[in-house]
């Protein structure tokens, strides 16, 4: 289990992770969902022990991971920019992974650069973006750590690439189970392979559940102009954009079955929200200037 | 085999090849000037100590430098925890260190070989014995320690705290080298010299200082932010 309580980032004055407090139960996969600056790569930064928390406490089964070698072996980290030697070839990239690490696979990884069609003899310098995310996805993948976390790896890929990034990540979780934190702004691309989703705004944290339970809090409403303002009084409503007298309203917050009743008797139709949706109307600003998620704090 | 050990192999991978280029290029740099200096006359002085007991300090100097800049964020990105990469930094470092003071000790051996094979020794030649060998060997260890420490302090400092910090911390972390320069030098001969102090001292003063730097590059390196490249 990974604990984080009142975890705090620091930049100066700026602060980039608030307070954060989350469990992630081990073996699971995880979508981390967050606006550009929310806070997202300080708060996995300090889930790999890449930086201290400037707050606060993260433990990994009770123990702080923080130059604990058991534990940061146990973790792989690709960010968007790769940390390797531009300078080196992938195939001594990718020696250098197997010499370290403890968990690596050689056969998965040389069976993923021929999946992501990488040249195994050119200098990762010479790679397309694209492709230096594809030998980023080998490098996270073929580690089978069991914290493996995977940081915007898509830039640049094309649809190819990141349909088979998505099928071999899950193939490989399947085989090999462990916990996954994926770092997305593809969100309705990948949403079907999160098990969890964690939204963060502005360095808060402001969901942190079930994927279907999550999708389940969005609905639409789509009615008649003031049968639908009736119908949402009083619950909390992320966006409403209207056509002529039709009106539809997104509300936050499941709706029990009298409310799915009375909604069918009112002539009114109830459509779910995708989550890359529900993650817009969450983090994105209302038209009066406040943040809507601040309704949900 | 350790993690520290496992980080010091990979070290020494990662540097051979331009182990071997650096002495490959001393070698035939001395090879050729000494020809050369043969041909015009008798060569009063070691050319091989003069350029590799010199090149070989500040080319470790490079290394201690590059360290952290290119090789931490690699180390820590597989697994590595910054104690054990600083360990097998240290392991590698030292054995570097000491190979080349080895180095330079045995060309100067080598030189004086093939001078001797065309007769007698040039006069003023630093004629090597054994007892210059270690006092040599005794004298390049700590300043290639020196340079090695100092040029990976400069850049921790830098590594972490930026432009400015670095350059605050830049006095201190030079003081190795700057020990390593004042103390230790060369003679009328550019023979290796003593300056200021006896030669047991001058080898104590460096190496407590090197020591320092250590600490110092330790202290700056022991919970640094992994910083994404460029």
């Amino acid at each position: 289990m990974i604990s984080l309580r009142e975890l705090t980032v620091r930049y100066g004055a700026t602060v980039a992770v608030d307070g954060i407090t989350l469990d992630l139960t081990p073996d699971k996969i995880y979508g981390l969902l967050g606006r550009n600056g929310s806070g997202k790569t300080s708060l996995l930064s300090v889930l790999a022990s890449y930086r201290r928390a400037s707050a606060g406490t993260v433990t990994v089964d009770g123990v702080d991971p923080f130059e604990n070698p058991a534990l940061m072996r146990g973790t792989a980290f690709i960010r968007d920019q790769l940390d390797v030697t531009t300078q080196d070839r992938v195939d001594r990239v990718l020696d250098f992974a197997g010499r370290l690490r403890p968990t690596w696979d050689a056969g998965y990884a040389e069976h993923l650069t021929d999946v992501f069609e990488l040249d195994r003899r050119k200098r990762v310098s010479a790679l397309s973006r694209g492709q230096r995310s594809s030998l980023g996805v080998v490098l996270g993948l073929a580690a089978r750590a069991p914290l493996t976390i995977l940081d915007e790896v898509y830039l640049g890929m094309d649809a190819a690439a990141r349909t088979a990034f998505y099928r071999e990540l899950l193939a490989d979780y399947l085989a090999h189970p462990r916990t996954i934190i994926l770092s997305t702004h593809l969100i309705e691309e990948v949403a079907d392979l999160f098990e969890q989703v964690i939204v963060i705004d502005r360095g808060r944290l402001l969901v942190h559940e079930d994927t279907d339970t999550f999708k389940a809090r969005g609905v639409a409403v789509t009615g008649p102009a003031a049968v639908v303002d009736a119908f949402v009084s009083g619950r909390t409503v992320l966006s409403e954009r209207s056509l002529g007298g039709v009106r539809q309203a997104t509300l936050y917050g499941g709706l029990d079955p009298r409310d799915v009743e009375r909604a069918g008797a009112e002539g009114l139709s109830l459509a779910p929200v995708g989550v890359q949706d529900l993650f817009v109307h969450l983090t994105s600003g209302a038209a009066d200037g406040t943040h809507r998620s601040e309704a949900l704090r | 085999m350790t993690t520290s050990r496992l980080v010091a192999a990979t070290l020494l991978r990662i540097y051979r090849p331009v182990v071997l280029w650096f002495w490959t290029t001393m070698a035939v740099c001395a090879v050729v000037g000494m020809t050369v200096i043969a041909l015009s006359g008798e060569p009063s002085f070691s050319l091989w100590l003069l350029i590799a007991g010199t090149a070989a300090k500040y080319w470790l100097g490079v290394v201690g430098a590059t360290l952290v800049s290119l090789n931490l964020r690699q180390f820590v990105a597989n697994g590595i925890t910054r104690r054990e990469f600083l360990a097998g930094a240290a392991i590698f470092g030292l054995s570097a260190a000491v190979v080349f003071a080895i180095a330079v000790v045995a060309g100067h051996g080598v030189e004086q070989l093939l001078l001797g094979l065309d007769g007698p020794l040039p006069a003023g030649y630093p004629t090597m014995t054994p007892g210059t060998a270690v006092r040599e060997f005794g004298q390049i260890l700590p300043s290639a320690l020196a340079f090695l420490v100092a040029g990976a302090a400069v850049t921790a400092g830098f590594y972490r705290f930026g432009a400015w910090g670095g350059l605050a911390l830049l006095p201190a972390a030079v003081l190795p080298l700057a020990a390593a320069e004042t103390l230790f030098g060369l003679d009328a001969n550019l023979g290796f010299a003593v300056r200021f102090v006896p030669y047991a001292a001058a080898v104590l003063i460096t190496l407590a200082v090197t020591a320092l730097g250590v600490l110092l590059y330790q202290r700056v390196l022991r919970d640094v932010t992994i910083r994404p490249a460029g």
